[in-house]
């Protein structure tokens, strides 16, 4: 089965410029590999050595965030579109007064 | 060292106070270290009093309107309510420098209402922070 992948600015380097790749797969992790065989390097940029979803990558499937569906192990079908995506988070502290300056 | 116009300067402390008491977040693009575009995002993180989290829909839209624009993404940007413009532990830990290593942190502090305060880091991959200088020049927004 052939899912969309949408690639974001700073991984366009890997794919040649284009925006959305397709590539194979029946779960998250699968699509990964398939990149990853494709485009070597891929893989490294979204997963730790741990092998998990590096803290600051989003990965959507269908709009859904796969940290809330089965992770890595969620299940694609064929049409399903994998959006990669920078995370952006943070904030600060609860604390009043914070952290010092330098 | 980066470059902001007065405008703009002033476009991200209105963001911050319109948003209090829950922080706002942004991404800053330009060229050459000027920037030209500061471009609003929304927040959707839980508990928005300390935290932010960039709608995912709002980087898709604005990294692509960057990229068509032939402009560098020269930062992001969001707020503290009640805390010092310097990265949090949180900051560090959840930036994107392996994506953005050039990206600046910028940090709109509102602990001090009446003089609100931006300043920009550069967080490395290693967690190391280092303060980049604002100059803020003429300009429009």
């Amino acid at each position: 089965m052939s899912v969309e992948v949408q690639v974001p600015t700073v991984l366009r380097s890997h794919t040649g410029g284009e925006r959305v790749v397709h590539a194979e797969g029946n779960t998250v992790a699968a699509v990964i590999e398939a990149l990853e065989h494709e485009f070597p390097g891929f893989r490294t940029e979204l997963l730790g050595d741990d092998g998990n979803l590096r803290t600051f990558v989003n990965l959507y499937v269908n709009d859904e965030d796969i940290r809330y569906l089965n992770r890595l192990d969620t299940p694609l079908a064929d049409g399903d579109r994998l959006a990669i995506l920078p995370a952006l988070a943070g904030g600060g502290s609860s604390t009043p007064g914070g952290f010092p300056p330098d | 060292m980066i470059k902001l116009t007065r405008p703009q300067l002033d476009m991200i402390i209105a963001h911050a106070r319109e948003g209090f008491p829950h922080e706002i977040c942004g991404i800053l693009s330009g060229q050459n270290g000027q920037v030209e575009t500061v471009h609003e995002a929304t927040n959707v993180a839980p508990n928005p009093r300390i935290r932010f989290s960039m709608d995912p829909k709002d980087i898709l839209r604005i990294t692509d309107e960057i990229d068509d624009g032939g402009r560098e993404l020269l930062g992001f940007y969001h707020s503290h309510c009640h805390t010092q413009a310097y990265p949090s532990p949180t900051d560090v830990a959840d930036w994107p420098g392996r994506w953005y290593p050039d990206a600046l942190a910028f940090i709109c502090s509102l602990m001090d209402e009446e003089r609100p305060l931006l300043r920009a880091f550069h967080i490395a991959e290693d967690g190391q922070i280092e303060e980049a200088q604002i100059e803020i020049v003429e300009g429009s927004v």
